[in-house]
Parts: structure tokens; C-alpha cells; sequence
């Protein structure tokens, strides 16, 4: 028999758990193993000491109140939150379009004001007419323009997490493909001989 | 497959052993993490020195290993595995970092081969064959990080499989390969 016999992974498995071997080709498998364990080879002692007196070192310090994961939870309510804000902000200060009644009005002059009305009163009472038209006050401007803005920021926000949810499966995957490539179990990376 | 449950507050000595949920960190707080460090250091120094081929940079992959196990070490649910298995992890990730950074290196100075200074020393242990240290070097990296991990440290099947993101077959297989392919080469050399 050659060195180079072939064993089953079942068996395999039983002799790294330690049977015993039934034929020469697994008898030298079985040695294989055992020189393997045999050999000794321990982490030098300046990385021992120094690892194990950042350990205790690491215990006296005073662990942060809140873990990576906290911090996350804690950040997407402050963002939403922000978002909101913003959003709020934006609906005060930007120039909210007039009411449609209104605009069509100063396209077209008053027609109903008689003609003995003064123009300051025309004014007055254009003013007055506008404000119940549409149920459109000014709260309700802001609150439209705010969600729009709002709504802005979601299609925004929206399309980079669908770009980043695209991306991650394939930097994943390309990540892994280097990694085959640098460890040597693609052909390629056989070729690049890194170690040899 | 079979998991044994070790006892409260004992190190437990079966290195597929899921601690029981006493050992947790948040249980016991960081001084187990010294305990963890004693525990296993030697076997993701070992495990390192397989997958790198080189000593010193197997002793700074360690330490980063371990300095990165302790800030996340609130974190370790033991439940979900052995802390051997998820030091390898943590270990396993550094060493592609390491191999990647060492390919840009000698990408630059366009030299892939090692000196031969670096060929006569021992790396693998001491107390092996000259036959097997050769025929170690030989393997490819990915090889020799089966070996490690399963021969070695004594990890079984599938938690290897997970560390190495593959599946148990392939894990079998890449192990088998690896023994043989060492065999052959040990034949040769004695030959």
C-alpha cells in the first residue's frame, strides 16, 4: 500500500477522536496525528504576562455605560428625531406657496369689490377672503411643507440603505473571494505562494 | 452533535465545552477574561503560527487577537459557543488582515520569495520532524489552519466549519487533503 491511501472522513474523524487504527494506511495517519500533538510549542512569556496584566489592568477600568450596540439603539431615534426637527425647521422658514384661491385672485383682480371701494379696502377684504379658502392657514402650510421636506429626506435616506443593502452581499462576497485567494484555497491563490 | 455543559465558575477543560451560563461575562465580570487568556493563549498562538507560518507575527496577531477579544469580551455569548472557537474567529480574521497587508507589502517590493535564512528555522514546533516541518510548509495556508484547528486545538467539525465561514464537508475534505497531501510530501522527503 502507498502512502498516500485514501481514508473515509468517517474515519478520520474516529481517529482524531482517538480509535484505533485498523490497517497500515491509517496506523501511519494515526502517527501523523500523534507527532502533530507531540509537538510542543507554547506562547512566549513576555505575551503571556503582558496579555494577562492587560487583563487585569482592563478589569479595574471603568467599562463604558453603554456597548456599541447601545450606542446604535440610541443613535436611530436621535436621528429620527433630528430628521423631524429639521423637517419642522424647514417648514417655518421656507416660502410656503400661497393658497391656490389666493394666487388665482391676484392674477385675476377683484371683480366682486364694488367700484366705490377704496383699494386699501379691496386689499383688506382679499385678505380676508383668502384666509377660509381650502381650510389652508398657515399651520397647515408648515405642516405641508415639512413633510415634504420629510419625505425628501426618506427617499434620500431610503435609497443609500437600498445602495448600502446592494453593496454589503457583494463586498461580502468579494471579501471572501480574497480570502480563498490569500489563504490558498483557489488556484489563484496556489499561483500567488504566499507562504512557500 | 454532543455539548457539554461545563460547571459554574470552572474553567472547563473540554475546549468544545459551551460554558455554563455563570461563566458568562456579565456574570462573572473581566477578571474571567484573565482566565480565558491563561486558558488559551498557547492554542491561538499555536493556531496562529500554522495559519502565518511565521512566529513573530503569529505572537502580534495573538496579542491583537486577545486586546480585541477584551474590548469586546461583554459581548461573548457563551451560549452561542466555546470562547476557544470564538477566540479562533476573532484570531481568524486578524490573520487575513495580516496576509492581505503582507501581500500589498510584497507586492511592492515585488519579492514573494522568503529568505533562506527564514527556511532553515524551525516554526511549527519544536519536537517535530524535520520531515514534517518541511512537509508543513508546504501546505498552502488554508491547510494548514484545518490542521491547526482540528488536530491541534482539538476543535470539532462543524465549530471549525463555522470559524472557517464553510461548510462541515468541506472542512472534512480540506483536512483529509491536507494529512494526505502531508503524508505524501513526509514520504518523499524520507525517500
Amino acid at each position: 500500500m502507498s502512502a498516500t491511501d485514501t481514508i473515509g472522513i468517517e474515519r478520520l474523524e474516529a481517529l482524531l477522536a482517538g480509535a484505533e487504527p485498523g490497517t497500515p494506511a491509517e496506523a501511519r495517519r494515526a502517527a501523523l496525528v500523534a507527532e502533530l500533538r507531540g509537538g510542543a510549542l507554547r506562547a512566549p512569556e513576555v505575551l503571556r504576562s503582558r496579555l494577562l496584566a492587560r487583563a487585569t489592568a482592563g478589569a479595574r477600568r471603568r467599562q463604558p455605560l453603554l456597548g456599541s450596540r447601545g450606542r446604535a439603539l440610541l443613535l436611530v431615534p436621535a436621528v429620527l428625531a433630528l430628521a423631524l426637527l429639521v423637517a419642522g425647521v424647514y417648514g417655518i422658514v421656507s416660502p410656503s406657496p400661497r393658497p391656490a384661491a389666493v394666487t388665482a385672485e391676484k392674477a385675476a383682480p377683484s371683480v366682486e369689490a364694488p367700484a366705490s371701494t377704496s383699494p386699501a379696502l379691496g386689499v383688506s377684504s382679499r385678505a380676508k377672503q383668502a384666509q377660509p379658502v381650502g381650510g389652508s392657514s398657515r399651520t397647515s402650510r408648515v405642516l405641508r411643507s415639512a413633510a415634504g421636506f420629510l419625505a425628501l429626506e426618506g427617499l434620500v435616506v431610503g435609497s443609500v440603505l437600498v445602495l448600502a443593502g446592494l453593496a454589503l452581499p457583494l463586498a461580502r462576497v468579494r471579501s471572501r473571494r480574497e480570502e480563498r485567494r490569500l489563504l490558498g484555497t483557489s488556484p489563484a491563490g496556489r499561483r500567488g505562494d504566499l507562504m512557500e | 452533535m454532543d455539548v457539554t455543559i461545563g460547571r459554574p465558575g470552572v474553567v472547563s477543560k473540554d475546549v468544545n465545552a459551551v460554558p455554563a451560563p455563570l461563566d458568562a461575562p456579565a456574570a462573572v465580570g473581566a477578571p474571567a477574561f484573565a482566565d480565558v487568556v491563561a486558558e488559551h493563549l498557547d492554542a491561538v498562538y499555536r493556531y496562529l503560527v500554522y495559519l502565518t507560518g511565521d512566529r513573530s507575527a503569529a505572537e502580534d496577531l495573538a496579542a491583537e487577537t486577545f486586546e480585541k477579544a477584551f474590548r469586546s469580551w461583554r459581548r461573548f455569548d457563551p451560549r452561542r459557543g466555546a470562547p476557544r472557537a470564538w477566540l479562533c474567529r476573532i484570531a481568524h480574521s486578524q490573520a487575513v488582515d495580516w496576509f492581505r497587508a503582507e501581500a500589498r507589502r510584497r507586492k511592492r517590493e515585488q519579492s514573494y520569495l522568503r529568505d533562506a535564512s527564514d527556511l532553515d528555522e524551525v516554526v511549527f514546533s519544536d519536537g517535530l520532524s524535520p520531515a514534517l516541518e518541511y512537509a508543513l510548509r508546504k501546505l498552502s495556508p488554508a491547510e494548514r489552519e484545518v490542521v491547526a484547528l482540528r488536530v491541534l486545538l482539538e476543535l470539532d467539525g462543524p465549530t471549525v466549519a463555522r470559524v472557517l465561514g464553510i461548510s462541515a464537508t468541506a472542512c472534512s475534505t480540506r483536512l483529509s487533503r491536507a494529512l494526505k497531501r502531508l503524508e505524501e510530501t513526509m514520504s518523499d522527503v524520507r525517500n
